[in-house]
């Protein structure tokens, strides 16, 4: 008999005299179907070259890692992508009905686009994701499901000339060969940043009664 | 009417499909579609994850593709209407009259449950008519066409392979009725005869046609699909059945094999009981025999309800034992049933509360109220034609009157009917002393049914048995 409670753990990196964006998480709903809220925020500093109707172009790509304990419905997704917009690339293979200890965790890339909010550029995302049935326990009531912080990229494009834009002003990780966009067969240049991840709001599941 | 408020439901559900988030129509319609698509392409309908349906329902969803998105649920919703209309043809062959076979099969036409089911996209309607259909043939004495229709069925979804031994025993001799003297009776009553034959034989071709077409597409993953994956599913995720939690805890022990089959011995002990003692009458036996398999199953949800919700009303004319309060009861009973399991259930599912020991007490309870159902059905039922019964027979016969008199509301009756037996036992006694006990030949609660069993029960006298 399991219960969960549901954390995301995070990390708090923040390079001296550095400007980072910042990436808020947030876990709602109850029970075994919950939505992840994920919001970044750019300050406007960081990319110099984007303007509203300008020529250059940004897209956010965030890797997240769905651990074993939970799953997304590729189906719901897909439903979810024609109604509200929702672009998500799932990377392995999903077992809807299979729990938790016969699952491994899924990669999921989710695109985004930047908009520009007061005096910064927001890219966000919510999306559903389903509690797995755990095994069974003798000494706890509830198990953890960490949900990690995914990695960021962002790529720019100058759409006058098709050329990708460089000049994001933060610091980055590495630069990879992506998929450009869902379900794209084109590989694009990503360039993962560092962000500063706000401290992370989660909702535990009330004990009720004692077992 | 019916059929007017099915598309009615299926243009709401439209609708809202395109304008809300929370959809309509059923994610398994979405599961055929799918698969359908994959056909058109070429492909194995099993590419669609959780397809585990026959290729037959992805191949008749083809005009989905090329017609409309709705057409599946059209079809869905005309044989769920033509389940209705034989309902009422099967009643009137029976001999049940106009006005009670209308109010019969409005009870499955007007009812909101196979409505709503039909016109969401879920194709448990396909499985009603063919039912429904082989009991239709069964009663018009066509073997063939049962055969070929029972086969279809068992192609499309296993269960109906419950009614495979009542159909049997029905085919048995001309007077069709178990005579047995001991043992040596039964096994000689089971041997096949001219009508079994061509069912069996007829059966097993059309069902190994089929199942080899089908291989021949898609290979074994139609076998694992279609057929093993319900065989061999254990899902241990919250249900009403009674097994749900054991099978859940056992997953901390590994392998679950044995306790998976010991799950199906009481199920077979009431298939093959009920099977013996109900052959007679094919709409009781094959309710009982779901109602049985779906109460006793691993995994019982609310699509299974189906299954026998369909043949109830075939068998209401005839539950003239019953009083109104006791039916409104068990309907009560059996709906509360339900609502303390669903309470539990979605605090678990959307509240994250434990709820696990509740939801599975309460589907002991929904376990129990199903079981006193099947026996106040088994008790209060009269069969419109008593069994025949040969004059110059003197062994044993089946005890018809101790199964449906005994716990019965109907007190008179069954008073009735003890004295009709006694007498006929003394007309009829012979040197065996297990005496030969029938229904009452001219009940007339029983010739003249024009209204669901309850009126009629205050207005039948009792007639010596001559």
């Amino acid at each position: 008999m399991t219960l969960i409670v549901l954390c995301l753990c995070f990390m708090v990196t923040i390079g001296t005299g550095d400007i980072l964006p910042q990436l808020s998480s947030e876990i709602t709903k109850l029970g075994f179907h919950r939505e992840i809220h994920r919001k970044l925020t750019f300050p406007v500093a960081l990319l110099p070259g984007l303007v509203p109707g300008g020529d250059v172009e940004c897209h956010v790509m965030f890797d997240e890692l769905i651990p074993a304990g939970a799953y997304m419905d590729p189906y719901q997704l897909e439903n979810l992508r024609m109604f509200v917009g929702l672009n998500v690339e799932i990377h392995d293979q999903v077992d809807l009905e299979a729990p938790e200890f016969q699952s491994s965790a899924i990669h999921v890339s989710v695109f985004s686009n930047l908009s520009l909010i007061g005096d910064s550029w927001q890219a966000g995302y919510v999306f559903p994701v389903h509690i797995r049935y755990h095994g069974i326990s003798d000494s706890s009531e509830f198990v953890r499901v960490k949900f990690i912080t995914p990695s960021v990229a962002i790529r720019c494009q100058d759409t006058t000339y098709q050329m990708t834009f460089y000049g994001y002003g933060g610091p980055i990780h590495s630069q990879q060969s992506r998929l450009c966009s869902r379900g794209s067969p084109i590989l694009c240049d990503w360039m993962f940043i560092q962000t500063e991840k706000i401290c992370c709001r989660y909702h535990k599941n009330e004990i009720r009664k004692d077992f | 009417m019916a059929l007017a408020l099915r598309l009615l439901l299926l243009v709401y559900g439209e609708w809202q499909d395109r304008t809300m988030a929370v959809k309509f129509t059923d994610i398994d319609y979405h599961v055929f579609s799918d698969a359908a698509k994959f056909v058109d392409q070429g492909m194995s309908p099993y590419q669609r994850a959780t397809y585990r349906y026959t290729p037959l329902l992805a191949w008749m969803l083809q005009p989905n593709i090329y017609i409309s998105s709705s057409f599946g649920k059209i079809v869905f919703i005309l044989l769920d209407v033509f389940t209705g209309y034989l309902i009422y043809t099967v009643l009137k062959m029976r001999g049940v009259n106009d006005k009670t076979a209308n109010i019969c099969a409005a009870i499955w036409l007007l009812n909101p449950l196979p409505m709503t089911v039909s016109s969401r996209g879920n194709a448990e309607s396909v499985m009603s008519c063919l039912v429904l259909l082989c009991l239709y043939f069964i009663y018009k004495g066509q073997v063939m066409w049962t055969a070929i229709v029972y086969a279809i069925a068992v192609h499309f979804k296993i269960y109906p392979v419950i009614y495979a031994l009542p159909i049997y025993l029905w085919l048995g001799n001309s007077e069709g009725h178990l005579q047995v003297s001991g043992w040596k009776g039964m096994l000689i009553f089971g041997l096949p005869n001219k009508g079994r034959c061509k069912f069996v034989m007829t059966t097993a071709t059309v069902l190994a046609a089929l199942t080899w077409i089908c291989y021949r597409l898609y290979g074994w993953e139609f076998i694992e699909h279609t057929y093993l994956y319900h065989i061999t599913r254990r899902d241990i995720k919250h249900n009403f059945s009674p097994y749900f939690y054991e099978l859940y805890l056992q997953t901390a022990f590994g392998d679950s094999t044995m306790i998976g089959i010991a799950c199906f011995i009481p199920q077979v002990i009431l298939l093959l009981t009920f099977s013996v003692i109900f052959y007679r009458e094919p709409a009781l036996v094959f309710l009982l025999n779901t109602f049985s398999f779906v109460t006793f199953n691993k995994v019982c949800t609310s699509q299974y309800f189906l299954w026998y919700l369909c043949l109830l009303p075939l068998i209401l004319p005839m539950l003239t034992g019953i009083t109104r309060l006791k039916a409104v009861a068990m309907v009560t009973l059996w709906f509360a049933g339900q609502g303390i399991w669903l309470l539990p259930a979605y605090l678990l599912e959307f509240e994250g509360m434990n709820t696990f020991l509740y939801i599975w007490a309460a589907g002991l309870a929904f376990f129990l109220i199903n079981c006193y159902i099947m026996h106040t059905i088994m008790a209060c039922y009269r069969p419109l034609t008593p069994p025949t019964l040969s004059k110059q027979s003197t062994t044993q016969s089946l005890n018809w009157t101790k199964w449906n008199t005994r716990d019965c509301d109907s007190k008179t009756e069954t008073v009735q009917s003890i004295d009709s037996v006694k007498t006929v036992t003394r007309k009829t006694a012979s040197t065996d002393s297990k005496s030969m006990k029938i229904m009452p030949k001219n009940r007339q609660v029983v010739d003249n049914i024009d209204s669901p069993g309850v009126k009629t029960r205050s207005r039948s006298k009792p007639r010596s048995v001559k």
